[in-house]
Formats: structure tokens, C-alpha cells, sequence
């Protein structure tokens, strides 16, 4: 196969391995979600046919406290005391609330790689 | 024992797996920074400093390792060296004072992936594909390497915020520990043959008496010090040029991005075009790209682009060096002799990465190291031009085998 097509070799391949990445994404994106009763910092998670400033007043209907934004509007890291805080920030249509952003942007390549803050998307 | 021939999609495969596992999980150690410093109670200049040895032996080790992968078979030092890695993580997670994480963190983690880096993985594989696929397998295998420090930032992140830090150093792991069974298949030494072989010291003084070889070192010492310098310092520079914090983290992106698909081309230009002439318009585009970063008004938009043009010169400079030694020593020293290669460029890596902190605090930026990069850049494509990809001629070696 590889002497004829080897860029389908390699795009099995790849495509392969971000199938798994994504299996492993999801699980454990799934694992950091809060329950609904959590409070406190937290990051909500909106769709992204939602536009940043819809997210922004979602955030707001649930009584919570803009920290910053990521993904560019995709997500808030927001903040409220009262019990309760992850559930109403659903209610109001976000997909979820993490404990800590669990999307960091992915890092270049290189040979000397020493992340900081400056690989995650604002956090 | 002579290589064992195998399906070369399933040596691919494995030394791809390979490459992704072990270059792309240290690509997140970065983010344990924080949580662990603040747990542990040590102040962040311990991890820097694991960080710093981890990268130093990481270096240093390479020629040792590709030597003992030359001499009893990459399959073994891969394996052993995934254990040592896999070893030093959990050791990690379980460090209780700032010795026992510079050992783990530093010692194990560096001495680890100079056994199971892509380097050898790269040699090994090459070794087992036929010379018409050769340049093909470095560059998917180097896009492999640059795949893995893509994706896995993400998902150690993903493991930090839904198990905390000690489990997920444990999850980080057992991933590399899965490069262990993959070594299997790249297992044997290389094809020692009949008559007498060259002995480990004849390949260094030939190397060594070679002006090819010195000056394949000196470019790969400038892609070092690009990259690094980039890396390091480019996002804090769009914050002190105007731009919001986040682009820096997307130009990182798009780097790494765009950084797969350049070496995976490059590996592909190598089979068709001389490599130093491809290494000569590498290095020659990054001068160009870098200076017109520069002089250009900066936005967003230039940001971006530029970050892309890198991200394709980025490692594209991998399969070509590494094809070029190949094709002019032979397989029978290409660990070592890449390995050595591949310690200029972290050489050129740690300089990158000081002497933008250097410059930023003696003159309040960073643009002499900005124009030094693209003087160095110019001064990479010149050396790279004259190279003559060619077998070394060699005289008839006689005597007893070994």
C-alpha cells in the first residue's frame, strides 16, 4: 500500500491517531465537568455558533462574574459564591463548566519546547 | 543479528507511534508548572531547572544514545530509553523534595527521550525502508514528532483538570510506556555485513575530517536557535509590540499547525531535490519571513501569516539534515552521527532561548536578536548551498570482521 499511496498511508495514520485523540478528549473532558451544585471559578463552556457577546449575556443571566475570555468567546472564565452557580450557568446554555480550562492550544513543534502560560488559551 | 525484514507499513506505523508518543508528551510538562509549584510549595525556578537539565541531557545524551542504537540495535535502546522516561514520570508524581524532581523530572525524563527520541526512531526506520521510500519515511516520521507536541498540550491539559496533576503525570506515563512493544518492531542492528565494518571511532573521523558534515552541523545549530527563540519569546513580544496575550498562543499554534504539514512535505521535496539546496531555501525563506516580520506594521493578520511561513520551515529542516547524513555516511553510524548533529541544534536551541532574555533586559527588546535571527538565517542557507550529497569514497577496509 505504502509504494502506491502514501499519502493515504499517512492519512490513515494521523486520521487514526486524532480519532483516538478526540476518544481521549472527550473522556476526559467528560471526567472534568462540575456538577450542577458547584460554585466558585469555574469556566463555561458555550457552542460555537454562539457569538462571544451572546455567551457574555448568558454568563450574566446566571448572576456570574467575568474573570476572562477564551477560545475567543467560545468560553468564560467566570466566578459566583452561591451554591448552585454550574447548574444556572447551563440553564442559561452553556455546554458545560469545568474546573480549570481543559483546551489548552496546542504548542509548535520544535526541539526545545518549554510551555508555559503562553500555551494555554489564556488561562 | 542482521534486521529482520518486516512490512515496512508496520515499521512505519510503530516508528511513527514512537516519534508522536515520546516527543509529544514532554511537549505538556509545561503545564504542571503551576499546580505542582503551588502544591508542593517549591518555587518555580525548581521546575525550570528539571526543565533545563531535562533538555540539556536530552542533547548531550543523543550521540551516546544513537551510538548504542548503531551498536546493538535501535529496538533496545528505544525500549529501554521509554522506560527510563516512563520511570522518570511517575517518579515525578511522586517526587517529595526539589532532588528527587530534578532526578526524575531532569535526570530520568532527559536521559529517557535521548533513548527513545524521534532521532533514532527516524535512523532505525530509514534503516528498514528500501532508499526509494527513505525520504518519505523521515518526513512523515519528523510530522509524526510534530503531530504529537500538537495534540498532546490539549490533552494533558484535558488530564490535569479532570484528575489533577498526580494522576495525570501517572496517565502521561503509561502513554509512554506504549512505546515499548512498538520498539519491538523496530528491533535488529543495522546490516554489518560481510567483509570488515567501519569501527564506531573510523565514523567519527571521518565525520569529522568531513566539511559537509561541519557545516550540516552549523545550519542545524541555526534552526536551533530559531526555533527556540520563537518559541520562547515571540508571544511576550506581540504583548510589549500592542497585540492581546492570546495571539501569542495562536501564532504558537498555527507554528505547530502548519509545522506537520511542512515536514511531512519536506521529506517528500528530499527524494526529488537536492537536500542542501531545500535546506538553502529553508533557511534563506526564514530570513526573508523573519524580516519582513519585522520591518512590516505588525497585526493580527501579519502575525498569523508569518507564524504559518514558519510553521512550514519549521522542523522541514529534520528529514533533509538527517537524509543528508544519511546519504552521505550510510546507515551504519546514523544514530550517532545524526545524534551529534542533533546536539548543535539544542545548543543553538539554549542560545536562541538566553540570548533573547539577555537582550530583552540589556536593551528594553527584542530586535537585535530579531535581526541576528535573520543574519543567521542568511548565513545557514550560504553554508547549506556548497554541500555535496554524496557518499563519502572509501577506501576498501580489509581485515577481520568487527
Amino acid at each position: 500500500m505504502i509504494a502506491r499511496h502514501p499519502h493515504a498511508f499517512a492519512a490513515a495514520l494521523f486520521g487514526a491517531v486524532l480519532l483516538l485523540w478526540c476518544a481521549g478528549m472527550a473522556l476526559a473532558v467528560g471526567d472534568a465537568l462540575l456538577p450542577p451544585q458547584a460554585r466558585g471559578l469555574m469556566v463555561a463552556l458555550y457552542p460555537g455558533t454562539q457569538s462571544p457577546q451572546e455567551s457574555l449575556a448568558a454568563v450574566r443571566r446566571a448572576d456570574g462574574n467575568v474573570v476572562t475570555e477564551l477560545l475567543g468567546g467560545r468560553a468564560w472564565l467566570v466566578h459566583a459564591e452561591d451554591e448552585g452557580f454550574a447548574g444556572r450557568l447551563m440553564q442559561e446554555g452553556a455546554i458545560g463548566a469545568l474546573l480549570r480550562l481543559p483546551i489548552a492550544l496546542p504548542g509548535a513543534g520544535g526541539c526545545l519546547f518549554l510551555p508555559g502560560p503562553n500555551t494555554s488559551a489564556g488561562s | 543479528m542482521p534486521s529482520i525484514a518486516r512490512p515496512i507499513a508496520v515499521v512505519v506505523a510503530a516508528g511513527c507511534l514512537i516519534s508522536l508518543l515520546t516527543f509529544g508528551v514532554r511537549a505538556g510538562f509545561g503545564l504542571f508548572l503551576g499546580p505542582m509549584s503551588a502544591e508542593m510549595g517549591w518555587g518555580r525556578e525548581t521546575f525550570a531547572l528539571a526543565l533545563a537539565i531535562q533538555n540539556l541531557l536530552w542533547g548531550l545524551g543523543q550521540p551516546f544514545a544513537g551510538a548504542l542504537a548503531d551498536r546493538y540495535g535501535a529496538g533496545r535502546v528505544l525500549a529501554g530509553g521509554a522506560l527510563l522516561y516512563a520511570a522518570g514520570i511517575a517518579l515525578m508524581a511522586e517526587a517529595s523534595s526539589p532532588l528527587i524532581f530534578n532526578l526524575s523530572a531532569g535526570v530520568m525524563v532527559g536521559l529517557g527521550l535521548s533513548g527513545a527520541s524521534f532521532s533514532v526512531a527516524l535512523a532505525a526506520m530509514t534503516r528498514m525502508t528500501p532508499p526509494s521510500a527513505r525520504g518519505w519515511v523521515l518526513g512523515i516520521g519528523t510530522a509524526a514528532g510534530s503531530l504529537g507536541q500538537f495534540l498532546m498540550v490539549p490533552l494533558g491539559q484535558a488530564f490535569l483538570a479532570a484528575y489533577g496533576w498526580h494522576t495525570a503525570l501517572f496517565i502521561l506515563s503509561a502513554l509512554v510506556l506504549l512505546a515499548v512493544p512498538l520498539a519491538g518492531v523496530l528491533r535488529g542492528r543495522p546490516d554489518m555485513g560481510t567483509g570488515r565494518q567501519q569501527s564506531l571511532g573510523e565514523a567519527l573521523r571521518e565525520a569529522g575530517g568531513h566539511r559537509g558534515y561541519w557545516l550540516l552541523l552549523a545550519g542545524f545549530f541555526v534552526c536551533g536557535f530559531h526555533v527556540a527563540f520563537i518559541q520562547v519569546h515571540m508571544p511576550a513580544d506581540l504583548v510589549d509590540r500592542g497585540m492581546a496575550p492570546t495571539l501569542g498562543a495562536w501564532a504558537l499554534a498555527t507554528v505547530g499547525l502548519f509545522n506537520v504539514a511542512g515536514a511531512y512535505s519536506a521529506g517528500l521535496m528530499g527524494e526529488r531535490f537536492r537536500k542542501t539546496g531545500l535546506l538553502t531555501a529553508i533557511y534563506a525563506s526564514r530570513a526573508v519571513a523573519i524580516a519582513a516580520f519585522v520591518l512590516l506594521p505588525l497585526s493580527p493578520a501579519t502575525t498569523l501569516l508569518f507564524s504559518a511561513v514558519m510553521g512550514l520551515l519549521w522542523l522541514s529542516t529534520v528529514p533533509l539534515t538527517s537524509g543528508a547524513v544519511a546519504v552521505i555516511f550510510g546507515q551504519r553510524y546514523l544514530g550517532m552521527l545524526f545524534g551529534i548533529v542533533f546536539f548543535s541544534h539544542q545548543v543553538g536551541a539554549f542560545l536562541g532561548a538566553w540570548l533573547g532574555g539577555v537582550s530583552y533586559d540589556m536593551t528594553g527588546s527584542y530586535e537585535i536578536v530579531w535581526w541576528l535571527s535573520v543574519v543567521l538565517g542568511v548565513f545557514a542557507a550560504l553554508i547549506n548551498w556548497p554541500i555535496k550529497v554524496q557518499p563519502v569514497v572509501r577506501a576498501p577496509l580489509t581485515g577481520a570482521a568487527g
